[in-house]
């Protein structure tokens, strides 16, 4: 079966360390939006505990789901792609078996990964769960970029530090293993996931002794480029909070994160969310609405590869 | 490689430009404080209290040392050398009109150092017209709130072994005018715009970036 990467091809992928913090909200606005500007965007609900993405796209019930793929039942992932109520909008619902994506094995995630790639779709959004469970940070990192999300509560911040600490060791293990450095899997092991050490220590630590694996580290970091989302920002401190947030990361972890907004706090949002009606349809003149507009301008303009490690040596 | 938080210069502390404005270095500074302070919610978790008050102290140093334009300047002399802007970026070739120092012999080099070293400085002091045409901008108001920096472009003439007569030449710039511009003279020179197109051709001639090195 050919598995070819559609050439124009632009996967984001929204998650974050916490729940309720909006994720699948701009998931869907993001999908609605730019949707509506290139005609082909595909949304991917890939929330391991509870998909609700098909009632916020308000897609058509035709019973195929992500666990269809994964059972075989469907051979393609483009095969349980369903249309939704907003023009250039498909989606593929997730699995009403929370088991599924929980469990999901090695093979069948790579599979999944190299279908979301071959997809043809001009953008394709991939709303993932809460938490930091491995497959979750495997899809995350696979998104150009990546997209967090965080609100302004000190247990939103410190989930969403955990949360890129997790993606980085993630990607930094990656690559000990594709380059094969010995030993260094125990380091890390011992260092970073015991939560005692920052990234940033680590690294200096690490380019004190050695050097040449530390500069693979430094250039694999490098080419991790996630953005962030404050959402609910009820005050002006709030919006100040995105870009400490993006200081402490890029200086703390060494993760070059960018600013993409701040959407301030709505009460309409419920209101929108009870009556079943896309809060950008509903309010399109609205803050909330402009920022997300915004975003997808944003992201809808190519993005510069990083410099640093080639594609083809990319192993994710 | 990562630089440690002691070693950041005070405008890479503040995420700055080198040309940062009064206005700029405040509200960097308000962040900054936003992010770092004891019960930020950012910074939460993170620093441990050694390093939170290390990267505090850091903060306050470094905007009473912005803020302040003398000490500014002081502050700019001594760290300019060391900014990646200053270092430099490309070989120059002898087709344009600056230097191609990469390849000069090392020997070439070190017998300008030693002639630089021994031709006597500050020869003369010519008196510059007063630019006095003010072409839509005030000039002289630009010039008073804004500085350069004669050591630090003496400091580079020299590392690249370079005589006064050689930028002269190169600059086209007279030898008693380039005196002036590093020992920072201001009677000797001229004034406004007449003065800035001048650094430039001087920081041009260094291989400097003129638009953001001299002045």
């Amino acid at each position: 079966m050919p598995e070819e990467i559609y050439p124009q091809n632009t996967i984001l992928t929204v998650g974050g360390g916490k729940g309720g913090t909006g994720k699948s909200f701009l998931a869907a606005g993001l999908a609605i939006e730019l949707g509506a500007r290139s005609g082909n965007a595909v949304a991917v609900d890939a929330d391991l505990g509870g998909p609700n993405l098909h009632t916020l796209l308000r897609a058509r019930e035709n019973g195929r789901d992500l666990g269809d793929f994964f059972k075989n039942k469907a051979p393609r992932l483009e095969d349980v792609q369903t249309a939704t109520a907003y023009p250039g909008v498909r989606l593929i619902k997730g699995s009403e078996n929370a088991l599924f994506l929980a469990n999901l094995h090695q093979a069948k995630k790579l599979k999944l990964i190299r279908q979301i790639r071959s997809l043809q779709a001009r953008n394709v959004i991939i709303d993932l769960g809460t938490g930091s469970a491995y497959n979750t940070l495997d899809l995350f990192v696979i998104g150009r970029p990546g997209i967090v999300v965080v609100t302004p509560e000190p247990t939103a911040v410190e989930n969403t530090y955990y949360f890129l600490k997790s993606c980085a060791v993630r990607i930094l293990k990656l690559y000990i293993k594709y380059f094969k450095i010995p030993g260094l899997d125990e380091k890390i092991a011992g260092e970073l996931e015991d939560g005692a050490n920052t990234l940033r220590s680590f690294l200096t630590s690490l380019a004190s002794t050695d050097s040449a694996s530390g500069r693979i580290l430094q250039a694999a970091l490098n080419n991790f480029r996630p953005c962030l989302v404050v959402n609910k920002a009820r005050s002006d401190k709030d919006h100040l909070l995105g870009r400490s947030i993006v200081d402490v990361v890029r200086r703390y972890f060494l993760i070059e994160i960018e600013l993409l907004g701040t959407l301030p706090y709505d009460e309409r949002v419920l209101w929108s969310l009870k009556k079943q009606v896309p809060f950008t349809l509903e309010y399109p003149e609205s803050e909330i609405s402009l920022g997300i507009r915004d975003m997808a301008a944003r992201l809808a303009k190519p993005q510069p590869r990083p410099a640093g490690v080639r594609e083809a040596q990319r192993p994710v | 490689m990562v630089k440690k938080i002691e070693d950041l210069d005070f405008y890479e502390l503040l995420n700055l430009g080198l040309d940062a404005t009064r206005v700029e270095i405040e509200n960097a500074y308000l962040l900054a404080v936003a992010t770092y302070h004891e019960e930020a919610m950012a910074s939460y978790g993170v620093l441990s209290a050694e390093e939170r008050g290390v990267i505090l102290e850091r903060i306050e140093e470094a905007f009473e040392t912005l803020a302040d334009p003398d000490k500014r300047k002081t502050y700019d002399v001594r760290i300019l050398p060391h900014r990646p802007e200053s270092r430099q970026r490309a070989y120059f070739r002898k087709s344009t009109e600056k230097l191609e120092i990469e390849d000069a012999a090392e020997e070439q080099k070190f017998w300008a150092r030693v002639k630089s070293s021994l031709l006597p400085r500050g020869l003369q002091r010519s008196r510059g017209r007063r630019g006095q045409r003010k072409n839509g901008k005030d000039w002289l108001a630009l010039q008073k709130d804004r500085y350069y920096y004669g050591e630090y472009l003496k400091s580079v003439r020299e590392q690249r072994g370079l005589t006064l007569e050689e930028v002269a030449r190169r600059s086209k710039i007279s030898l008693a005018l380039l005196t002036a511009l590093e020992e920072e003279d201001d009677e000797g020179l001229p004034q406004g715009k007449v003065r800035v197109r001048m650094l430039q051709a001087y920081a041009r001639s260094l291989g400097l970036d003129s638009a953001n090195g001299g002045e």
